[in-house]
């Protein structure tokens, strides 16, 4: 990692841009090495000084490059008498503020920064004689659109996800919450990609303890690349001895808007759709955002199928092997019979029978995810047919045997997150050992180690398991069940204890720093908007005098 | 790592396999000169379950051993069975009538009671004129298993037909040792040719040549068949003993031949227990039922109240009548207490109990009983007075 610094040519951030224009080319040119993609346009600025625009090809819009930037340089200026009298030093600021047609620029004087915006997309112009250098944003790269979020699909609810770029997604949120105390700081962390991160979170609801504690963890961050969400979420866990996932990343904006609403801290990392959201709780990954779309008796049923599925993936095949090896007194006669009557000729023991077919589903299950859309078909119709009938009439295994991993399977992906349906798949096998050596007291001693590891987890100073482990009967609102929304008058603890109040009167005293007024009645309505339209006006005269 | 290991080591213990399983779903048990025979009904999965196209199978097997205890006999069951004996399911345990006279039942209920993998919920018969190797020999039709049979049709005919009860281990076991009242087990016996009941051949007609039939109630003195009740005894014996779920029942017409037949919808049993002056017990047998009038096969008129106060009376009588008798027979053929009277006066006069106790069942031909029945008809069905009249008019 040391090698980049240290190979040449040496790059000092801080060394200022030389004042004379092919100096500073060829420096820029030296440090680039000989890349194909950068663009150094040298032409006449204004027909009288010698300047160059800088630029990634690829990054920049081409249509705002020709139309407004080149074309503004390039006329030929009326004012003669007065660019004579223009010092060196003087140049860039006219043509910052008089000639060129662009809003965002900004004057960089050294190599480092130089580089850093140039590799994010700028467009440099350089003036002879000037040590100054314009930077002009004019960023246009091709990105994937704003799609329908593939891995969190809902039926009710908006369908728009996240996509790579960060400003995008920023935007996204903005959309949802329109308020100035949504506040956003962006740092650029990887020594290599210097990729942006966004810490998002709303000032007057999000802890500040977590907040502060989300900025010291990114800081301490030191890797040469952040290619993922995932990088980061590794490097803030608040233990790595888990399996566990102790944030939760969601690819819907609507989501992170509801979770800043209940005070978490969203991390956006640009280059992924994923955007991470501490402190996170063990129920939040049987959240789905559907759940607050429809009605709250259809959710709190959903909510409930959902934590069956959630042991029926990770018990199913222990307790068939803990029944069907120590406790068969436990089956009725009539069903133990059946099973007995699969088990006939079936070759392996019951665990070995099950670990076969497991290991075989997840197989399969890594295979279809990896392989490519062409041959997909063919490999579906071989996989029926191992974890399927075929199995069962070649005697490798019984049919009851398929039943419960097929249940399992499935109910594996009715959890909402992927995160924590991995760690299910991981306790599965673990159970099961423990099921094939001491039956139920094997699931039973697994069960308890899980529970006491569950409680003893935290993510950014939350209880993992809270409201549950400790119980918080408030906060029992939004878990296992979820009340109407007229009844959900409060936050969860994630957020700030000053700030708990969703709803009624309090809201007003709580938000009054916003400028936002939530009062009840109509007058009290028509008065914020009155203030507002007041604070308008009161802006645009600031500016004109400023003028 | 090390606890990974280690669970390799364990041995898994208690482990077993289902299909090193024998799955016992009827046990015998009968008398072989000095030693007891046990009689395992074992299922074969592949011949029950329903999916195999292997119908010829048949659905059960039966191993014999012979050995001085119960315990000995069921391990060496395995000198003919390829897999152990798999108690926990057991549905029926079956005496030779042979060996609950002479034997006695206690020794081997005591063994099936201790063992913790047997769960007592088993119904408990006695082999009539038979032995029970035989009872476990035949194939039934419609439940493929025997053992499963019996199990379902002593279950369904304790619940609707009253001359049935069902006895499982628990209850036999209390009602040995229970002070005041003695035991029943319901009986089953061969009906038909005993010749080839033990293979498919029993199955492949429409009526097969021998079936299992619940006949009578086996009375017991301590643990030791005494003797057994009729039909119509045994139906007394279960108004007494409030084990009348619903039934049939009739009564005869007023004038002309004929029944009414009585759908008894439920029925109620109390007893009160008083001391009359001369300071000896008296029982007052009360039973509330409630019928339907089911068909009626006279020409009188049952549409009106008094006609159906008639009916009320004649069947109250007639209740009482049934109970009597079941208890004069008991008392006077078997002296034994098997309706629960000595327990019902300990549950009230302990004091007078512990004096009796030991007398009780020289007691029993002079108890002073009553018996009052309250019957009650509640509706006619669809039709009001029979069409029969019409018809023979």
């Amino acid at each position: 990692m040391q090698n980049v610094y240290q190979t040449s040519p040496p790059l000092t951030p801080s060394s200022p841009v030389p004042a004379d224009l092919s100096s500073a080319l060829q420096e820029i040119q030296g440090t680039l090495g000989s890349s194909s993609d950068l663009v150094m346009k040298t032409f006449t600025c204004l027909k009288r000084w010698p300047a160059a625009l800088v630029y990634m090809d690829g990054f920049v819009d081409q249509q705002l490059l020709h139309e407004s930037i080149l074309r503004s340089l390039l006329r030929r200026d009326d004012e003669v008498s007065r660019l004579i009298q223009l010092r060196d030093d003087e140049r860039l600021s006219y043509i910052e503020h008089e000639v060129l047609i662009a809003a965002d620029t900004k004057r960089i004087d050294t190599m480092g920064a130089l580089f850093t915006d140039l590799m994010s997309g700028c467009v440099m112009l350089l003036l002879d004689g000037s040590a100054v250098v314009l930077r002009i944003g004019a960023v246009g790269w091709e990105d994937r659109s704003i799609s329908e979020p593939n891995s969190q699909a809902v039926v009710r609810g908006p369908m728009e996800g996240f996509n790579e770029n960060l400003r995008t997604n920023m935007t996204l949120i903005r959309r949802r919450i329109k308020d100035p105390e949504l506040w956003t700081e962006t740092r650029e962390i990887g020594r290599v990609t210097k990729t942006s991160v966004a810490i998002v979170f709303h000032r007057q609801i999000a802890d500040a303890s977590v907040v502060e504690e989300v900025r010291r963890r990114l800081d301490k961050i030191d890797i040469d690349g952040i290619l993922e969400s995932g990088y980061i979420e590794e490097f803030i866990q608040d233990t790595q001895r888990t399996i566990f996932p102790t944030v939760y990343n969601s690819e819907r904006p609507d989501t992170v808007a509801a979770a800043l609403l209940e005070g978490r801290v969203a991390i956006l990392v640009d280059g992924t759709p994923f955007v991470l959201l501490v402190p996170a709780l063990f129920v939040q990954f049987f959240q789905s955002a559907e759940d607050y779309y429809q009605r709250a008796d259809i959710s709190t049923l959903l909510r409930i199928i959902r934590y069956l599925a959630f042991f029926i993936a990770m018990l199913a095949p222990s307790f068939y092997i803990a029944i069907s090896t120590f406790h068969q007194e436990m089956l009725p006669t009539s069903l133990l019979i059946s099973v007995a009557a699969q088990r006939e000729g079936v070759p392996f023991p019951a665990f070995i029978e099950a670990l076969l077919m497991e290991v075989t589903y997840e197989i399969l299950r890594e295979a279809g995810v990896r392989i490519p859309k062409t041959v997909g078909q063919a490999v579906s119709i071989v996989g029926t047919l191992v974890i399927g009938q075929a199995a069962v009439d070649a005697g490798v295994v019984s049919a009851a045997m398929v039943i419960i991993v097929s249940i399992t399977a499935i109910s594996s992906y009715v959890i909402p997150e992927n995160g924590l349906s991995i760690s299910v798949r991981i306790i599965r096998f673990v159970l099961m050992a423990l099921a094939a050596s001491f039956g139920l007291f094997g699931i039973l001693l697994g069960l308890l180690m899980l529970v006491i590891h569950l409680t003893s987890l935290r993510s950014f100073g939350v209880s993992y398991m809270s409201p549950y482990g400790p119980y918080v009967a408030g906060n029992l609102k939004d878990t296992f069940y979820r009340v109407p929304w007229p009844a959900m008058r409060t936050r969860p603890a994630t957020a700030n204890p000053r700030n708990l109040h969703r709803q009624g009167i309090d809201i007003q005293h709580q938000h009054r720093e916003s400028g936002e007024s939530y009062g009840a009645s109509a007058n009290n309505r028509e008065a914020g908007s009155g203030d507002r339209a007041v604070a308008d006006v009161d802006r645009l005269l600031g500016a004109t005098r400023a003028e | 790592m090390v606890t990974g290991l280690l669970l390799t080591l364990t041995g898994c213990w208690g482990r077993h396999e289902l299909n090193d399983l024998a799955i016992v779903l009827g046990l015998g048990i009968d008398k072989a000169g000095d030693e007891i025979k046990v009689t395992a009904q074992v299922v074969i999965p592949s011949g029950v379950s329903s999916n195999q196209n292997k119908i010829s199978a048949a659905p059960v097997t039966v191993f014999n051993a012979t050995a001085p205890t119960l315990f000995e006999a069921i391990r060496k069951l395995t000198v003919s069975s390829p897999r152990i004996a798999f108690l926990s399911h057991i549905r029926v345990l079956v005496f030779g009538e042979q060996f609950a006279r002479e034997n006695g039942v206690g020794e081997m209920l005591d063994g099936m009671m201790r063992d913790p993998r047997v769960r007592p919920d088993y119904y408990v018969t006695v082999a009539r004129r038979t032995t029970a190797e035989s009872v476990l020999s035949v194939l039934s039709m419609l439940e493929k298993i025997p053992a499963d049979k019996l199990y379902k049709s002593l279950d369904a005919s304790a619940t609707t037909w009253a001359p049935t009860t069902t006895v499982n281990a628990d209850r036999l076991m209390e009602d040995m040792i229970g002070s005041g009242h003695s035991a029943v087990v319901p009986g089953v016996e061969i009906r038909g040719n005993p010749k080839g009941i033990n293979s498919n051949n029993n199955l492949t007609g429409v009526k097969p040549a021998a079936q299992l039939v619940m006949n009578g109630l086996g009375v017991f003195r301590k643990d030791k068949l005494i003797g057994w009740l009729s039909e119509v005894e045994s139906k007394g014996f279960n108004y007494i003993r409030d084990q009348v779920d619903s039934t049939m029942g009739h009564i005869r017409c007023e004038e002309d031949k004929g029944y009414i037949a009585l759908n008894s919808l439920r029925s109620n049993t109390k007893i009160k227990t008083t001391m009359n002056a001369q300071s000896k017990p008296q029982f007052h047998v009360k039973v509330e039922t409630v019928s339907v009038i089911a068909s009626v096969e006279c020409k009188q008129r049952i549409g009106s109240l008094k006609a159906i106060t008639a009916m009320e009376k004649k069947g109250s009588e007639q209740t009482n009548k049934l109970m009597r008798e079941a208890v004069n027979t008991v008392f006077r053929k078997y002296k034994v207490d098997i309706f629960g009277f000595g327990q019902e006066l300990e549950r009230k006069y302990p004091k007078q109990w512990a004096k009796l106790k030991d007398s009780w069942e020289e007691h029993l031909k002079d108890l002073n009983i009553q018996y009052d029945t309250k019957f009650m008809i509640k509706r006619v069905g669809t039709l009001d007075d029979s069409f029969l009249k019409q018809i023979k008019e």
